[in-house]
C-alpha cells in the first residue's frame, strides 16, 4: 500500500471530525478573545490615545505574544499529546497499527489534519484581530504585518506541534512536561546569552518578528536574534525532524499492551 | 493442507508477566477455536497474530510474512479485538468506511463494501447513528463489520460473541461458517466451550500461555463431563438425601457442611447424578432449595488436567 | 478491595454505613495521585517557598548565623511575611499545576470509563461523590501550602523569632490556604467534568488561568480601571492576601472584593458540579 495514499486518506478521515469536535469550539473561543478586547478598545474610544504611543506598541506586542507565545504553543501541546494519546486511551490505536498503510504515513496524515485545523483555529481569531488592531492603532503596514505574522504563527504552530507530537509519543507525562518546557524553559533560557537561547522554538519565532523582541527593559541586550532566513529554516527543520522522529518511534513501537490509564 | 498461520516457539512476556510461552502451531483454512480460561494468553496470541505485538522469542508468520508493523501483510488480516474499541462520535458507516480505507479500499469500494458489511451484521438501518448511541451488542456487531469489510483472508476474532443476543449469535455463527466455507482462515478465541462446539471441531486448548492440547472438540467435551465434579445441594432434608445418595452409583463421596443443610456431592458422572437426584427428590418428596456446581466450567477442566484437583 | 471495571479502579473497600460514606472514593483518589510518578517532586517544589520562609524565620531568630541578612532586614512583622508568601506568583502557578496533576483526571476518568452508573447504583448521594472528589484534590493543595505555613507559624514562637504575631495573622494563616485550596479544587473539577479527556481538561484549566490573567491585565491597563483585575485569578490571590494580612494592596480596587471572589466562585463551581452530576445520577 502506497504511503502517500495512506497519508491523504488519513488526513481526509480526521480533518472533518476534528472540526466538529466540541474541543475545537472551545479553542476557537479562546482564539477570539483578543479580538473581543480589541473591539472593546475600539468601541470604548481609547484607541486614539494609543496611536503612535509606546502604550500602543506594548498593546500590539502583548497581542502578538498572546497568539505566538501563549495560545499557539498551548494549542500545539494539546494537538501533539492527544494525537496518539486519545487513540491509546480509547484503544482505537489498534486500527491505526493494523492498517495496510505504513504507520509513518498514518501518523503524518493525522498530524497534518490536526495541525492544519489548529492553525486555522488560531487564524480564526488572529487574522481579524490583527487587522482590527492595526487599524485601531493606525499602523501603516498592517496588511504586510498580518501576512508576515500569520506566516510565522503557522510555522511556529507547526514546529511546536511536531515537537509535542514527538514528546507525546516518547513520554507519559507529556502535558506537564510540555507546560514546563514552554512556560519554564523557554521563558528562562531566552535571557541567557550565547548558544542556550537558540535551544528554544521561541527564539526563532522572535527572530522573525521584531515586535516580540523586547527592545526595552533590562534584558534587551541579551536577545541576539538569528537572521530571518536562518530562523525560517530552523523552524521548518524542527517541524520536519521531530515529525520524522515521532514517525520512527511509532513505526516500531508496540501498542497492543496499552491500557486505558497510563 | 496449506497453513496460513504458523508459529514456532512463540513466546511473549510483558516485563515479568508471561503472555504466551513456546507456542508452536499451524492453522489453516477453516475455523479453529482457541479455548482457554481468562488469563490463558488467548488475547496475547491474537494480538501477536494481528501484528499488534512483537514476539519476545520465536516467530509467528502469516502467509510466510511476520505481521508486526508489516503493513503489506496486514491487508489480508481482519482483527476483532477483545476490547470495546470504537470511535464513539463517528456514525457507524463512517467507522466501517474508515476501516475499509485503512485496508486499502478506494473511496467507492469503501462506500459499497461498508454498507454490505453493515447489512451482514444487521446495522444498515442505523448506519447514520453515532456509535456512542449503540448498545454493547450493537457495538460488537459494528466492530465485526469493520473487521470483515475489506474481505481479508485471515480472521482473528477475539470473543466475537460476547454480549450478543441469542438470535444474532446464531446469525453471526452462520456468517463465520460461511467465511470458512469460502476458504478463509478463521481463528476464534473464547473461554466458553459451547460457543465453539457449534462452530468447529478443531480446538486448541491454551492454558498459562502454553498449548495444552489441540484436537477434536468432542474429546474436550468428554473431559468436561468426565472430570470429577463437586455439586452442592442446599436442602432441609440434607441428611436424608445424603443417606439415599451414598448408595447410588455416580456418587463417589458425600459431605455435610456445618450448617446441616448444605450437601457436597463428588461425582465423575454429573449427568447421571442429576438424573438420580431428580428421581429421588420426586419419589421421596424432598425439598431442595438450591443446586449448584462449583466447577462446571473450563477452569475446573484445566485444574483437573494439570493435576491440581483430585 | 478494589472494584475494577475494564482496568479502571473506582474505589477501594466497602462503603461505610456510618460517617463519611464516600471515604473509599476519597482514599483511592489520594492513593492514585500519591503513587503517580513525580507526585512527590511536584509537591516538594510547591512547598519550596514555605521552606524558604522557614529558613528566613530561623535566620531572623538566630542573627548570629548571618544567613539571608539582606532578605530579613525588612521582615518586621509576621503578617507582611505571610502576605508575601501567599501573594507570590510562583505559589499560585504551582497551585494550578498541582490542581491539574491531582484533579484533571478524577472526574474525566469517571466519564471516560462510564463509571457514574457504578457509583450511583450504590447508596451514594451526589454530595458524597463530590465531597470525595473535591476532598482528594483539596488534600494535595493543602499539603504544600497550609502545612508549611502552619509550620512557619509554629516556628515563630518556637525559635523566638522577633516577629509580631496578631490574632488576625494566625486566623489568616489557618483559613486563607484552605479557601484557596477549596477554590482550586472545585474549579479544577468543574472544568474537568465537561470532558472525558484528562489532557484537554488539564490544558483548559491552565489556559483559563493564564488567559484570565492576560485579559484582566490588558483590560485594566487599557481602560485604566484596576477593577478589571478581578478577572485574573493570580491578581485576586495577591489582593486577597493583602486583605487577609492587612498589607497594602498591590492593586487599586477593594481588597475585600478579591477575598470574597474565592468563596463566591467556589459556590458557582459547586453549583455547576452539582447540576452536571445530577444529570448523570438520574440518567443511570
Amino acid at each position: 500500500m502506497n504511503a502517500w495514499t495512506g497519508l491523504v486518506f488519513t488526513f481526509k478521515s480526521y480533518y472533518v471530525p476534528i472540526w466538529k469536535h466540541k474541543r475545537t469550539r472551545v479553542f476557537i473561543f479562546f482564539s477570539l478573545l483578543p479580538l473581543l478586547i480589541t473591539m472593546l478598545v475600539y468601541f470604548a474610544g481609547i484607541s486614539t490615545g494609543l496611536r503612535g504611543t509606546w502604550q500602543g506598541e506594548i498593546y500590539f506586542s502583548n497581542f502578538l505574544a498572546y497568539y505566538l507565545q501563549f495560545f499557539s504553543p498551548l494549542l500545539a501541546l494539546f494537538t501533539g499529546v492527544s494525537l496518539l494519546g486519545d487513540e491509546i486511551d480509547d484503544r482505537t490505536i489498534i486500527y491505526l497499527t493494523g492498517s495496510a498503510f505504513p504507520r509513518f504515513s498514518i501518523l503524518t496524515g493525522k498530524f497534518l489534519a490536526l495541525s492544519s485545523v489548529m492553525i486555522l483555529v488560531a487564524f480564526a481569531g488572529f487574522l481579524p484581530a490583527m487587522l482590527l488592531t492595526g487599524m485601531v492603532l493606525d499602523r501603516s503596514a498592517v496588511f504586510l504585518e498580518t501576512v508576515n505574522a500569520g506566516g510565522v504563527l503557522a510555522l511556529s504552530t507547526l514546529a511546536y506541534c511536531a515537537l509535542f507530537t514527538f514528546l507525546g509519543i516518547f513520554m507519559k507525562r507529556a502535558v506537564l512536561f510540555g507546560l514546563l518546557l514552554v512556560f519554564g524553559w523557554e521563558n528562562v533560557v531566552q535571557y541567557l546569552p550565547g548558544l542556550t537561547q537558540k535551544l528554544t522554538v521561541n527564539y526563532y519565532v522572535k527572530s522573525l518578528l521584531p515586535n516580540l523582541q523586547q527592545s526595552k527593559g533590562p534584558f534587551a541586550f541579551l536577545m541576539q536574534p538569528a537572521t530571518p532566513l536562518a530562523a525560517l529554516l530552523v523552524l521548518l527543520f524542527i517541524a520536519l525532524i521531530f515529525l520524522f522522529a515521532a514517525g520512527l518511534i511509532f513505526s516500531f513501537r508496540e501498542y497492543g499492551s496499552q491500557t486505558v490509564n497510563d | 493442507m496449506n497453513y496460513l498461520l504458523r508459529t514456532e516457539n512463540l513466546s511473549k512476556w510483558y516485563g515479568n508477566i508471561l503472555g504466551v510461552s513456546d507456542l508452536s502451531l499451524e492453522i489453516g483454512s477453516g475455523i479453529t477455536g482457541l479455548l482457554g480460561p481468562n488469563g490463558a494468553g488467548k488475547s496475547t496470541f491474537m494480538k501477536l497474530a494481528a501484528g499488534q505485538l512483537k514476539p519476545s522469542l520465536g516467530s509467528i508468520t502469516i502467509a510466510g510474512a511476520k505481521p508486526f508493523a508489516n503493513h503489506e501483510i496486514l491487508r489480508i488480516i481482519g482483527f476483532f479485538p477483545e476490547h470495546d474499541a470504537i470511535y464513539q462520535n463517528w456514525p457507524a458507516r463512517d467507522f466501517v468506511r474508515f476501516n475499509a480505507g485503512l485496508h486499502g479500499l478506494s473511496v467507492r469500494q469503501a462506500e459499497t463494501e461498508s454498507m454490505k458489511a453493515l447489512a451482514l451484521v444487521g446495522l444498515e438501518d442505523v448506519a447514520e447513528r453515532k456509535a456512542a448511541t449503540f448498545s454493547f451488542g450493537m457495538k460488537q456487531r459494528l466492530r465485526l463489520a469493520a473487521c470483515l469489510v475489506h474481505d481479508p483472508d485471515v480472521f482473528l476474532l477475539d470473543e466475537p460473541l460476547r454480549g450478543i443476543d441469542p438470535l444474532w449469535r446464531i446469525r453471526i455463527s452462520d456468517l463465520i461458517r460461511s467465511l470458512a466455507a469460502n476458504g478463509k482462515t478463521v481463528l476464534i478465541s473464547t473461554h466458553v466451550l459451547p460457543e465453539l462446539e457449534h462452530l468447529t471441531e478443531e480446538i486448541v486448548l491454551i492454558h498459562q500461555g502454553k498449548v495444552f492440547a489441540s484436537g477434536n472438540v468432542h474429546y474436550i467435551r468428554s473431559l468436561l463431563d468426565r472430570h470429577p465434579h463437586l455439586i452442592n445441594v442446599i436442602s432441609p432434608d440434607a441428611r436424608l438425601l445424603a443417606a439415599e445418595l451414598i448408595c447410588r452409583d455416580p456418587v463417589n463421596g458425600v459431605e455435610i457442611e456445618a450448617d446441616g443443610k448444605t450437601l457436597s456431592l463428588r461425582t465423575e458422572n454429573r449427568d447421571l447424578l442429576y438424573r438420580e437426584l431428580t428421581r429421588l427428590v420426586v419419589e421421596k418428596k424432598l425439598a431442595v432449595e438450591e443446586l449448584s456446581s462449583q466447577d462446571d466450567n473450563l477452569q475446573s477442566v484445566f485444574d483437573y488436567l494439570t493435576g491440581r484437583r483430585l | 478491595m478494589a472494584v475494577r471495571e475494564r482496568g479502571y479502579e473506582h474505589w477501594s473497600g466497602r462503603l461505610q454505613e456510618e460517617g463519611w460514606r464516600a471515604w473509599p472514593i476519597f482514599s483511592l483518589g489520594v492513593k492514585k495521585v500519591w503513587h503517580k510518578r513525580y507526585a512527590k517532586l511536584l509537591l516538594s517544589s510547591t512547598a519550596f517557598p514555605g521552606l524558604i520562609l522557614l529558613l528566613l524565620v530561623i535566620a531572623l531568630a538566630k542573627p548570629e548565623l548571618k544567613l539571608f541578612t539582606s532578605q530579613i532586614k525588612n521582615m518586621v512583622d509576621a503578617q507582611t511575611m505571610f502576605y508575601h508568601y501567599f501573594a507570590n506568583g510562583f505559589l499560585s502557578l504551582m497551585l494550578v499545576i498541582v490542581s491539574i496533576f491531582s484533579g484533571s483526571e478524577l472526574i474525566s476518568g469517571d466519564l471516560q470509563a462510564n463509571a457514574f452508573p457504578l457509583y450511583f447504583s450504590r447508596p451514594l448521594a451526589r454530595r458524597d461523590y463530590l465531597s470525595a472528589k473535591i476532598g482528594a484534590v483539596f488534600f494535595f493543595l493543602v499539603l504544600p501550602t497550609f502545612l508549611p505555613a502552619v509550620l512557619v507559624l509554629a516556628a515563630i514562637p518556637t525559635f523566638s523569632a522577633p516577629l509580631a504575631l496578631s490574632l488576625r495573622t494566625i486566623a489568616g494563616v489557618m483559613v486563607f490556604p484552605l479557601i484557596l485550596a477549596l477554590f482550586f479544587a472545585s474549579f479544577t473539577l468543574a472544568v474537568s467534568i465537561f470532558t472525558r479527556s484528562k489532557r484537554f481538561s488539564g490544558l483548559i484549566i491552565f489556559l483559563i488561568y493564564m488567559a484570565t490573567d492576560l485579559i484582566g491585565t490588558l483590560s485594566s491597563a487599557l481602560l485604566g480601571k484596576d477593577g478589571f483585575l478581578l478577572f485574573s485569578i493570580q491578581k485576586n490571590i495577591s489582593q486577597a492576601a493583602a486583605f487577609v494580612f492587612t498589607a497594602k494592596p498591590p492593586h487599586d480596587f477593594p481588597a475585600s472584593w478579591a477575598f470574597f471572589f474565592f468563596p463566591a466562585m467556589t459556590l458557582v463551581c459547586l453549583f455547576i458540579l452539582d447540576r452536571v452530576v445530577r444529570r448523570f445520577e438520574t440518567s443511570r
